[in-house]
């Protein structure tokens, strides 16, 4: 799958997710100046790009905590056009349809760890408890958590809790799973088995928007890297064309950039 | 001495008139804070201004002069209330406005994650105030949920005023007949003592246990 070229896989297997002219500012900042993704069914597809580059708005602006000054998004069957008639229900919709995976995890501190998994099912899929605690349960084995079940999230490590926020989202079975920057926040030694679980998810089919900065998962998993900076995209194509021969300079000096940092630290919250 | 625990039985059960204004005042008034809170922090328009003028006027005035309004002067107005329901309806607006302003600053300490991940579920924006943010606030509320508890449970002392007999006005009326004010005043001020103490012991109890998912 590796070699298709941009969106080929998309058009080739069905597209999950169409963001079309996404932008957006902030007063008098602009953060994004139009961008287009499209991503096939099972595509996994890595964003790069340098801090402030306007990564984790664009990932609010497809599931619209963010409402964007223009575009249009498609996930799965549902589209949303910014700014046109605030219809909540549709917005809600389309979350439901896109998993989301946080840099700080935001698990419900509150709740404990399967608590959080069911969540989602009773809250917004009217599940009955029974069934949503037998789903919680196969999803945190998936994680490798099932026997921390019952502990609040504060007991956890910071790999531990951000597998139970994968498993949180995918407990209402998304189309997409949305991942920003899922390991910038980890100490290193628990980079890798977030990535694991991730990697898994790709391999099993999952449609994924990665945010990150983990050069080798993206070698490894990624069908396509896109390159952000300034709230365009500067370049994108596979990992092997981007990682090895970028066309532009400001790609090949980003690269360069976090090539230079040990593996696994990449991106380190800057507090 | 004896007079004291002559008096014990009626003072008493004056207590317990004490006790159950105070939980239903503060039941109502949390129900009244809560909502004059959300209404501001999710920018309910109208109602946010209507909160916020409640809240100021009620923190800008007397609960003596609250009182006297609700009990004297509303049936100028064809309302009329008896002594009890206008000392409950005055004690609740009170701490009610000093409860929203705790819940506000509450419901905005919680991480604004809280919301983007109660969202990106799909849940609507009330489903994640009440399911995820509505609960967290408590917990940092409680603290000054306890006390607004303890301070209602002197102020309805004032309601004596308006002829509810609470602790304080039945302290009062067996001063009448025996003449007696510093060994009943002092038995008045004990009870309201053990009684706010006994609750200090209890909050602490619930602080803990609602914060027994906390590191
Ligand atoms: N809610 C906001 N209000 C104002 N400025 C914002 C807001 N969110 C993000 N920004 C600004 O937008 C720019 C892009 O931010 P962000 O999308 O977080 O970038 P990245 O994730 O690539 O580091 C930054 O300059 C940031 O300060
Ligand atoms: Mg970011």
């Amino acid at each position: 799958m590796s070699d298709n070229q941009g969106s080929a896989v998309a058009q080739a297997v069905g597209t999950m997710l169409d963001a079309r002219g996404i932008k957006e500012s902030f007063g008098t900042l602009t953060v994004l100046k139009g961008i287009d993704l499209a991503v096939g069914r099972g595509e996994v597809v890595v964003v790069m790009g340098p801090s402030g580059s306007g990564k984790s708005t664009f990932l609010r602006c497809l599931t619209f905590p963010e409402e964007p000054d223009a575009g249009t998004v498609r996930v799965g069957d549902i589209t949303i056009k910014a700014g046109a008639a605030k219809n909540q229900n549709d917005r809600r919709e389309l979350r439901r349809n896109a998993g989301m995976v946080f840099q700080h995890f935001n698990l419900f501190p509150h709740k404990t760890v399967i608590e959080n998994v069911m969540e989602g099912p009773i809250a917004v899929r009217k599940m009955e408890k029974a069934r949503a605690r037998a789903l919680a349960m196969d999803l945190l084995a998936k994680v490798g958590l099932a026997d921390h079940a019952d502990y609040y999230p504060s007991r956890l490590s910071g790999g531990q809790q951000q597998r139970v926020a994968i498993a949180r989202a995918l407990a209402m079975e998304p189309q997409v799973m949305l991942f920003n920057e899922p390991t910038s926040a980890l100490d290193p030694e628990l980079v890798g088995e977030v990535l694991a679980v991730m990697k898994n998810l790709a391999r099993e089919g999952m449609t994924m928007v990665v945010v990150t900065h983990e050069i080798a998962f993206a070698q490894d998993v990624a069908d396509r890297v896109m390159f952000m900076d300034g709230g365009v995209v500067v370049e994108e194509g596979t990992p092997g064309q981007l990682f090895t021969s970028a066309r532009e300079e400001r790609t090949r000096r980003f690269l360069g950039l976090i090539n230079r940092q040990p593996q696994g630290t990449p991106g380190k919250p800057v507090f | 001495m004896t007079l004291m625990i002559q008096s014990l039985p009626w003072l008493a059960q004056a207590a317990v008139t004490t006790l159950w204004l105070t939980v239903s005042s503060i039941a109502i008034g949390l129900l009244i804070g809560l909502a004059a809170a959300l209404v501001r922090v999710a920018r309910v328009r109208g109602l946010g201004t209507l909160a916020r003028a409640y809240i100021s006027v009620i923190r800008g005035t007397p609960l003596l002069v609250q009182i006297y309004i609700v009990y004297y002067g509303l049936p100028q107005l064809g309302i009329r209330l008896g002594p009890i329901p206008s000392g409950i309806l005055a004690l609740s607006l009170n701490s009610g406005a000093y409860l929203s302003e705790s819940f506000r600053a509450a419901l905005e300490s919680v991480d604004r994650g809280q919301m983007d991940a109660a969202l990106s579920l799909g849940m609507s924006y009330w489903q994640a105030m009440s399911r995820i943010i509505i609960p967290q606030s408590f917990r940092t509320a409680l603290p000054t949920i306890g006390n607004t508890f303890i301070g209602l449970l002197k102020d309805t002392s004032l309601i004596s005023v308006i002829t509810v007999t609470e602790l304080l006005r039945a302290a009062t009326l067996v001063i009448a007949a025996t003449w007696q004010p510093f060994t009943l005043y002092i038995e008045a001020a004990a009870i309201y003592w053990v009684m706010s103490t006994a609750f200090s012991a209890l909050q602490q109890q619930v602080e803990r246990v609602a914060s027994r998912h906390v590191r």
